[in-house]
């Protein structure tokens, strides 16, 4: 029977998620079963790396329950990925300053107290953790947060699960999104760009043929305190957002684990990278992306179709 | 695709789950290495070497190319050659000589040889399976040896288990005198085995079936079956000696059968960051001879968290190794004792029997030492490689002398590079 595109739509991760498959409507035992199977996958995840849930591995890292102790092969990989994003970065992607967050109040448009922002800095800082490729060693008052790479790694692993089953399909876990394959008749699927400042407009139409994409923007979260925005999205050697940074970005990459990495890394820059430009930054990489400046300036290596 | 994001999509790609066919996804990237080994044998025992001096034994120098390319994303060729040069004496028949109760040996110089090799692969990557085929070609003075072969694997339960199976079958031409002439007594008489064997050939077909099965992220283990059968010139035409009469001194069995069994453990061990490698191998063949080796391995793996180390991708693996070896005499093994024939001639015009004083035929055993160190370096690798080889009937439990079996080092070193 021809395949139709069959759409299923949950929660998860925090976020709302949207599969979209390819499926023969003749076999909807199969197609149950796989559905069954990425919600699955996400949920093994989820349970791993909340750090909501106080059963999680993450947890466990966190209470120090792991110090010393070698890491399962998963954990290390993305603890390895991690490492390397820290030094790609020049140390601004760090997993360390999710800690931040128990100063920043996004709910009230107020900057964080400079003497409680000013005591957790000291327990921010990658390195410290002394990560050896296989164990690691979190200091009293430190905490490690996969946010930034365990929404992407789900994505790429439900990409993977519809690539082992010869299955078409789109991933979209809250805006990081991969795919499988090209949609039938070999065309490519189809991505809204979201526009930073007019969230529920499209910015641009992208096309997306295999791999992954993902984006960040200041739009997300954030406050206005004195005809200013500060994101979400904070730096482990300030404390604060990036100053004069892009207002959005989204990265195509060969997995939306890459994209959404980059796309971080690009955000919390602010107008400079590595000695240069964020955009020569991203030229000379040479991955696909389609960025924002504050002045609503669009530039970018993608081609947006409108 | 730029460097810094090539490293990026390799550490990604290295998160366990992040390849949908990480069994048989075909190559992403090629591969070009090179080996080069030396390889030297000790001199003979001076004591047991009737020419009455110890001998320079032989020297292998080995220069080793591969090369694997992915076609498309589901093909791979690997084209791999060698080219090999070998000179030093070997043994050429072991015997106790008249007067004498001990065994001696008898070495033959040989001149500088050359060997060239070439195998060529072709292999299919399907989602959870693969399909190969090869043709290989050896080429030396007196001899060419042409083979093919057809294998395959498939990952089922999950791709927690692996079943890879083949066939391959090979013929071999040997022309072991150089300037033969067809019908020559003189040369008949001189060179028994030589003459006898020129334009002989043989042919063998082997069958295997393996088994390997992931028990938990840690540990897997791997079983596998051969059967390997050769027809044809099976004997050593350049074990001439001066005690058979117009006969080869080595007669062998024109068919033999060879049955193989692995089994193998490899257990990663997370707190050390190493892993270990335990093979047990037994062979059985219809020559009566059983052989038992057991290879175990220990793999450090070490990237220090430096600065340099960590920008520039650097890694070390040590790999220290022990093999003991140990293999029971085939039937027709002997050593001729010159007391016991008249005139010093032990073999005569019968042929029927089959007879052989080849040390590798022996009861013997070998313990082997190894130690590996590779380092990593962004995408080059460099492997460098010594072990030292001792072969004693003692290890294998048997009282008697055989001179002419081999002690050996070798060293390998040589470089990969993926791009």
């Amino acid at each position: 029977m021809t395949p139709v595109l069959l759409k299923r739509r949950f929660k998860a991760m925090g976020g709302p998620c949207e599969l979209n498959l390819w499926l023969d409507p003749g076999e909807p035992v199969a197609n149950q079963a796989l559905f069954g199977q990425l919600e699955s996958e996400l949920g093994r995840l989820e349970a791993k790396y909340s750090r909501f849930q106080s059963h999680s591995l993450l947890s466990q890292i966190n209470r120090g329950e792991w110090n010393n102790r070698a890491l399962d092969a998963e954990t290390c990989g993305l603890l390895n990925y991690i490492d390397h994003c820290f030094d790609l970065s020049c140390k601004l992607f760090d997993p360390t300053v999710g800690i931040l967050r128990r100063v920043w109040d996004y709910s009230r448009s107020e900057l964080p107290d400079p003497v409680a922002l000013g005591r957790l800095m000291p327990s921010i800082g990658w390195p410290k953790l002394a990560w050896t490729g296989h164990h690691l060693r979190l200091l009293p008052g430190m905490e490690l947060d996969f946010g930034g790479v365990v929404k992407e790694f789900a994505v790429d692993r439900l990409v993977v699960i519809l690539k082992q089953q010869g299955v078409s399909g789109l991933v979209n876990l809250a805006g990081d999104i991969g795919t499988s394959a090209l949609q039938p008749g070999d065309r490519p699927w189809q991505v809204a760009m979201r526009h930073p400042r007019h969230t529920q407009t499209a910015l641009a139409m992208l096309d997306l043929a295999i791999g992954g994409l993902a984006g960040s923007g200041d739009y997300e979260r954030f406050i206005t305190v004195a005809g200013r925005r500060y994101s979400h999205l904070l730096r482990p050697d300030t404390g604060f957002p990036p100053v004069d940074g892009l207002a959005a970005i989204t990265v195509l990459a060969d997995s939306c684990l890459m994209a959404g990495s980059v796309a971080t890394i690009a955000m919390l820059a602010g107008p400079t990278l590595a000695e240069q430009t964020v955009q020569a930054w991203l030229d000379e990489i040479n991955i696909p992306y389609l960025a924002v400046d504050q002045t609503l300036n669009v530039f970018g290596s993608i081609k947006v179709n409108g | 695709m730029n460097q810094k994001l090539k490293l990026l999509a390799q550490s990604a790609f290295a998160i366990p789950g992040m390849i949908a066919t990480a069994h048989a996804a075909g190559p992403a990237a090629t591969e070009a290495a090179y080996r080069y080994s030396y390889y030297s044998e000790d001199d003979s025992p001076a004591a047991r070497d009737d020419s009455g001096g110890a001998q320079d034994r032989y020297k292998i120098q080995v220069h080793q190319f591969h090369l694997l390319t992915p076609l498309t994303d589901k093909l791979a060729l690997t084209v791999e050659g060698s080219y090999e040069t070998m000179a030093g004496a070997s043994p050429v028949y072991t015997y106790v000589p008249a007067g004498e109760d001990t065994v001696y040996t008898h070495f033959s110089g040989a001149s500088q040889e050359q060997r060239y090799d070439l195998n060529v692969s072709g292999r299919v990557y399907g989602s959870t399976s693969d399909l190969g085929v090869g043709a290989y070609v050896s080429v030396e003075r007196d001899y060419l040896a042409v083979s093919g072969s057809v294998d395959g694997s498939i990952a089922l339960n999950d791709q927690m288990t692996t079943v890879s199976g083949g066939v391959s079958g090979g013929y071999d031409l040997i022309e072991p005198t150089s300037a033969y002439e067809a019908g020559s007594t003189a040369q008949a008489a001189n060179e028994p085995a030589r003459f006898g064997a020129s334009g002989q050939s043989k042919w063998q077909v082997s069958v295997f079936e393996g088994v390997g099965q992931i028990i938990d992220m840690n540990t897997a283990v791997q079983a596998n079956l051969a059967f390997t059968y050769k027809n044809g010139y099976l004997s050593d035409p350049y074990r001439d000696c001066p005690h058979a009469e117009n006969v080869p001194c080595d007669i062998r069995p024109s068919t033999r059968a060879i049955g193989i069994l692995g089994l193998g453990l490899r257990k990663f061990l997370p707190s050390l960051n190493g892993a270990l490698h335990a093979d047990y191998r037994l062979f059985v063949d219809t020559w009566d001879i059983a052989s038992h080796t057991v290879d175990v391995d220990y793999y450090q793996n070490w990237a220090p968290n430096w600065r340099l180390f960590t920008a520039n991708d650097i890694k070390f693996q040590l790999s220290p190794g022990i093999r003991y070896y140990l293999q029971s005499s085939g039937y027709f093994y002997e050593v001729p004792d010159l007391n016991d024939s008249i005139g010093g001639q032990v073999y005569n015009t019968d042929t029927s029997r089959y007879y052989s004083s080849d040390p590798r035929l022996a009861q013997y055993g070998a313990i082997a030492l190894k130690t590996r160190l590779r380092v990593d370096f962004r995408q080059f690798s460099w492997v460098g490689a010594l072990e030292r080889y001792v072969a004693n009937p003692e290890f294998g439990f048997n009282s008697s002398e055989i001179p002419g079996l081999p002690t050996f080092w070798r060293f390998t070193t040589g470089l990969d590079y993926r791009f």
